[in-house]
């Protein structure tokens, strides 16, 4: 990539200092020739032939040498930026106005495609009735309309704009049932089929995140060529579209992502997709089957959170053996999750772990058990305040103590009269109800 | 001695200069292909949507110290809170301000005094309060009241102190933050592993107008000194920044708008109080500790302005702001002198900091001693003027085209101002830098080294704020038409591209 994009710049610089050289030589012809006849390079009559590009390079090579034939080696460095400050600030204009002009076009098509459409396509996809196809090409009167696959880019862009100035709880089933609609009416499955034959890999990127985003639904064979694609970016991104799409065996197009350079965007990702299929009432995967050693610590650990966050009840113990995993980030997801589902049956199991944890799975120990409200749980509390060796573990049990429970609170106080700092108790420095994200509690 | 004054002047300087020009022109290449080709495309109200249902969603403190900010503090605290991303909290430290600024925050934001046991994981200047917000409106609010440490660095020790999330944003009470600036830091380090800390570029925010809290609109000042300090911002953000964060090799991460991991960050000792060039200071201190402990180090430059700043607009308060940084330069390389070339902390101990020492400290030291070298030649008329011209011409040409590069980049990753036509103004300020501005930083620079050298007592000092343009006449106005407007405007960016590695 970086070799490609070089040698585009080089090769631009090269054209323009040519260019610029060339013109210089034009301007110079006459104290070239000088110079040269003068030196003895040029014999008489030279002049009179048709003299070329390399002719012209060759007289400014010998004007240079001449110039510098008895400066001083700071003049001739001197000369030198100069050349290459005038090559460098001219190839940055023509960069520059050539990129300034194709955006301005691009920009002045979309404002007016947005001028005369999007009213209507806002209409449209706020609707709260299904619009059929059809209906959507009376209404925008592009019945006989043949569009290229840069004006269906335009409507892409202008569909995910009205799409992203919708508010989430304004978008409802009936919302993405019309954006399919539209998506038919303007054909843009052919765009996107275009768009992975013979688009750049940023196009493709962006081809298939405006659909994901967009929610347009559908199977789209040009994307199965993209599964394996060389490049991270689109391999995920066509990954996750077709994960979101299919109808089962969802976790075996995502299997890869787990596998190969996984990161927490990706576990965003990907759980915002088990929530939309959960919503819409599709069985869940079993999550643990795809857990292996060779995965990264944070897949691993987004795999068993995302199994104890969706899983039956029953099934909630198939997490337990975790806690005994060497990954630290695992074992805190295994707290989180049982803190997330409330399950009482793994307390006692999480307050013998407390001692030999470390201190940010202490911490989150801490908060799960206070989560899980058992009502038994006040003398593991005073345990963590008497037996902490940290102060931040102290606090922490300080104001469960005070939070739990009634008897809890009884303890708190009779720890407040013992106590010398009295004002210095935490009764509300640290709220444990929100803290939500038990993970985030800084170490 | 006049044979070895002349001999350097004459030859090792030349060299040092050589080497100076083709260091920027490596840079200019690394931060122009990085920039313009690596991009990570995006869509930023997706993503917003993902993180806002997500429990992985990390969460971030915004700490920022406030001393005697009456004038300002309230606009840009709503500034704090109008942030986009779902999972965040403001910590405002009251570093023991004489003025109004604790009154005018429990006034304005209905702030209660709550009992909070205080834990000192890094040092600070003694705790005194913490207040909450009694409106749910302000509930991301936490205002923590202390004892005047005398250095920002003590405050935010104290911030962070406080902080409950995993990453924390370092920040001035005087910036303004547009609404997705916590979203396109983190969301770097969701797409990266092992990030530590992450730079965003920051502008002048002196001739743009306020509005709501937020920058309505983004132009560069014609005010001499802040327009000459926009492209010296823009130049040290997405040039040299932008470069070394392409070899990972980040120097430091601006104190007026940093993003960093708290967790590292304590580890690490947390902000040297004594400094005066703490941001720097940390990120050494960082490297220092990652490197020691076998622990991974990652800080990522990334082309976006995350934050608009008052720049000082007189010479008084610029030569005092830039004697402190000089001084702080030195403190900081000084007190991690041992880090310099050695491979144990990667590239920066090898490559960054050899050349902070060399082009950086030294700098200011070689033009000025060359200045004073040119009038004694002159005097005794020593002087080739035809070459001297030349000299003076190509040192001046490159400088106006590596602005120009700069100016570029800019405008390629989506443009620090709202209209085209300000770049003019930056074309202004890169012909006129080397004359003007420029003699100015490198006398403030003599003067702090000499400062330390002379072992003399550098405060901070304090800065005339001056209040926003625009923001007392529209504080609390809402125009309907207008934000329908602006919303719009949004929209519009919201398909978007950020330049950063993706793999």
């Amino acid at each position: 990539m970086f070799v490609k994009v070089l040698r585009r710049v080089l090769s631009i610089t090269l054209i323009l200092s040519v260019l610029i050289i060339a013109a210089v030589l034009v301007f110079f012809r006459g104290t070239a020739m000088d110079v040269l006849q003068v030196d003895g390079i040029l014999t008489p009559g030279i002049v009179d032939r048709n003299l070329y590009l390399f002719d012209y390079l060759q007289y400014f090579m010998y004007l240079l040498q001449n110039q510098f034939r008895d400066a001083a080696l700071v003049v001739m460095i001197a000369y030198y930026i100069i050349i290459f400050s005038f090559i460098v600030t001219f190839s940055i204009l023509f960069f520059a106005a050539q990129r300034a002009y194709k955006n301005h076009k691009k920009q002045r098509e979309y404002e007016n495609l947005k001028e005369k459409y999007r009213q209507k396509v806002y209409d449209i996809i706020t609707s709260p009735e299904l619009i059929s196809p059809i209906t959507i090409l009376r209404d925008l009167e592009l019945e006989d309309a043949k569009m290229t696959t840069k004006q269906q880019d335009v409507w892409v862009r202008m569909m995910v704009n009205v799409r992203a100035s919708l508010p989430l709880e304004q978008v409802t089933e009936t919302t993405t049932k019309n954006i399919n609609a539209l998506g038919d009416a303007l054909n843009l499955s052919l765009y996107l089929v275009r768009t992975m034959r013979t688009g750049t890999l940023v196009e493709k990127k962006i081809a298939i995140e405006s659909f994901t985003f967009l929610g347009i639904f559908g199977q789209f064979g040009v994307l199965a060529r993209e599964l394996n694609a060389q490049d991270f970016g689109l391999n995920k991104r066509a990954r996750i579209f077709t994960a979101r799409n299919s109808s089962n065996d969802s976790l075996n197009y995502l299997e890869p992502i787990f596998r190969e350079s996984f990161n927490k965007i990706d576990a965003i990702k990907i759980f915002e997709i088990y929530q939309q299929r959960h919503d819409e009432g599709n069985p869940m995967p079993n999550f643990l089957s795809i857990i292996s050693d060779k995965l990264s610590p944070w897949a691993q650990a987004a795999l068993v959170y995302m199994h104890g966050y969706w899983c039956e009840e029953s099934e909630l113990k198939q997490i337990w053996p975790y806690l005994d995993s060497m990954e630290e980030e695992v074992r805190l997801q295994v707290v989180e999750a049982l803190a997330f589902r409330r399950q009482n049956s793994a307390e006692k199991l999480l307050i013998d772990r407390f001692d030999k944890e470390t201190k940010s799975i202490r911490i989150t120990i801490m908060l799960a058990i206070f989560k899980l409200g058992s009502g038994r749980a006040q003398n593991f509390f005073l345990h963590c305040y008497q037996h902490a060796d940290d102060n931040q573990l102290r606090t922490l049990a300080l104001s469960a103590l005070y939070g739990y429970n009634e008897e809890s609170r009884q303890i708190y106080e009779k720890l407040k009269l013992a106590s010398e700092q009295k004002e210095d108790f935490p009764d509300r420095g640290i709220d444990m109800e929100e803290n939500d994200n038990l993970q985030d509690i800084p170490l | 001695m006049k044979d070895i004054i002349f001999y350097f002047f004459g030859n090792a300087v030349i060299f040092y200069t050589a080497a100076l020009v083709l260091c920027y022109i490596i840079m200019s290449i690394a931060s122009f292909v990085s920039t313009t080709y690596n991009r990570t495309i995006y869509i930023e109200k997706h993503d917003l949507e993902a993180l806002n249902s997500s429990p992985f969603t990390p969460g971030v403190s915004i700490v920022s110290p406030a001393y005697n900010e009456e004038l300002n503090i309230v606009d840009n605290v709503n500034s704090f809170l109008m942030q986009n991303y779902p999972k965040f909290e403001v910590i405002i430290v009251n570093d023991g301000s004489k003025d109004q600024t604790l009154e005018k925050l429990i006034e304005n934001f209905q702030l209660m005094e709550v009992p909070y046991r205080y834990n000192e994981l890094i040092h600070a200047a003694p705790f005194k309060r913490l207040f909450r917000s009694t409106n749910p409106k302000y509930h991301r609010l936490t205002v923590v009241d202390k004892v005047n440490g005398g250095t920002k660095a003590d405050a935010i020790n104290a911030g962070i102190n406080v902080a409950r999330y995993p990453w924390f944003v370092n920040t001035d009470v005087d910036c303004i933050l547009p609404v997705n600036a916590i979203y396109r830091c983190i969301n770097v380090v969701l797409r990266h592993r092992n990030v530590t800390a992450i730079s965003a570029a920051m502008t002048m925010s002196n001739g743009c107008t306020v509005k709501d809290g937020q920058i309505q609109h983004r132009r560069c000042s014609w005010s001499p000194l802040p327009m000459f300090q926009t492209l010296e911002y823009m130049r040290s953000f997405f040039l040299g920044k932008m470069a070394w964060s392409t070899i990972n090799a980040l120097p430091n991460v601006s104190g007026g708008f940093g993003f960093l991991n708290t967790k590292a960050v304590i580890e690490a000792g947390g902000y040297d109080g004594s400094s005066f060039a703490e941001d720097m200071e940390m990120l050494l201190s960082l490297l220092r500790y990652t490197h020691d402990n076998d622990k991974p180090y990652r800080v990522i430059q990334i082309p976006y302005t995350a934050c608009w700043t008052e720049g000082p607009s007189t010479l008084k308060i610029l030569y005092r702001q830039r004697k402190r940084w000089a001084s702080g330069l030195v403190q900081c390389l000084r007190q991690h002198s041992d880090l310099i070339g050695k491979p144990r902390y990667g590239l920066t101990g090898m490559i960054t900091l050899p050349y902070m020492v060399l082009f950086e400290l030294l700098a200011p030291i070689i033009e000025f001693s060359g200045f004073l070298f040119t009038i004694y030649l002159a005097f005794i008329g020593a002087v080739n003027w035809q070459t001297a011209i030349v000299i003076f011409a190509s040192i001046y040409l490159f400088s106006f085209s590596v602005n120009m590069v700069v100016m570029v980049i800019d405008w390629i990753c989506g443009s620090t101002f709202d209209r085209k036509r300000e770049y003019i103004k930056c074309v202004v300020a890169a012909i006129l830098e080397p004359i003007v501005y420029h003699p100015i930083i490198v006398y403030c620079s003599i003067r702090g080294y000499l400062f330390m050298l002379m072992g003399k007592e550098l405060k901070w000092g304090e800065m005339t704020r001056r209040r926003h343009q625009g923001a007392q006449a529209t504080d609390g106005e809402t125009a309907s038409g207008e934000k329908g407007e602006q919303a719009e405007q949004t929209q519009e960016q919201t398909q978007t591209t950020q330049p950063s590695s993706e793999a």
